[in-house]
């Protein structure tokens, strides 16, 4: 039976996610429709999964939310080419069913892929703090609002 | 002790564009245009640059309705060690061609 799966947001090369100086790795969030599941509660689930990352955009509410809210990290090494060059897709978190884990990753990526490149204001930075693992406090940039939101429904 | 940064191809780029004119600040916006690398690629590739201490971030003063930009260049560090990988790589470049494309 088909599974009805949105994308809803992500967060970019994050080190709470585990990028280090060898691989950029972001997290996808996403939710898969449940037929006769009673509504869920939108943010209390993004929110319990991302923090308040997402709390500065005016995401729409679904027309249909059942959550919970999964997500999925990809991973690529450092200084790849996001368009071009192959992404890594870990095992979804949080999935309420059982997934095609070769057609989520074909979809996960295509949705990456897009979003990476769609528009140079997805990634941002700002003067940052002090580096983990620096060696002396700075004046370094680091990435802050390398969030994306965007929806995306397909059908695995 | 920091391992080496990855200098894939797309860094090199970077690395490439900042050597165009090592000692002006640069848009990332015009990086970009530069290197054909989109912002995903490129402000990964330039936050870890700037990590490293290779290059040095800077806002431009905003104007009035207009969010403030960063701007980069070279650390003296980061064009030391961006020279020392294009002559490297000029070298490796020079020995493939001498000895019939063999790689040493």
């Amino acid at each position: 039976m088909p599974i009805q799966l949105t994308f809803e947001a992500g967060v970019q090369d994050a080190q709470e996610y585990g990028s280090n100086d060898v691989w950029m790795v972001s997290r996808v969030f996403f939710w898969i429709l449940r037929e006769g599941a009673a509504p869920g509660d939108f943010w209390a689930d993004l929110r319990r999964l991302a923090g308040n990352k997402f709390e500065r955009f005016r995401i729409p509410l679904p027309a249909q939310y059942t959550g919970p809210m999964a997500y999925a990290d990809v991973r690529q090494p450092v200084g790849a080419d996001i368009e071009m060059d192959p992404v890594e897709v870990g095992a979804p978190v949080g999935s309420p069913l059982p997934l095609n884990q070769a057609e989520f990753e074909k979809q996960i990526v295509a949705y990456y892929r897009g979003l990476a490149n769609e528009s140079a204001t997805m990634v941002r930075v700002e003067e940052g703090r002090v580096l983990e693992g620096g060696s002396r406090p700075s004046k370094h940039i680091r990435l802050s609002h390398n969030v994306w939101v965007k929806r995306r429904r397909v059908t695995l | 002790m920091r391992s080496r940064l990855r200098l894939s191809p797309q860094t090199l780029r970077v690395l490439e564009a900042f050597l165009d004119d090592p000692k002006e600040w640069k848009y990332g916006y015009d990086i970009s245009k530069t290197t054909g690398l989109k912002s995903g690629t490129l402000y990964p590739i330039l936050m870890r640059l700037a990590e490293r201490e290779l290059l040095e971030a800077s806002w431009e003063t905003a104007e009035v309705g207009k969010p403030p930009r960063h701007m980069y260049r070279f650390t003296r560090n980061g064009l030391r060690e961006a020279l020392e990988v294009v002559r490297s790589r000029l070298k490796s470049r020079s020995q493939r061609t001498a000895f019939g494309g063999v790689k040493l």
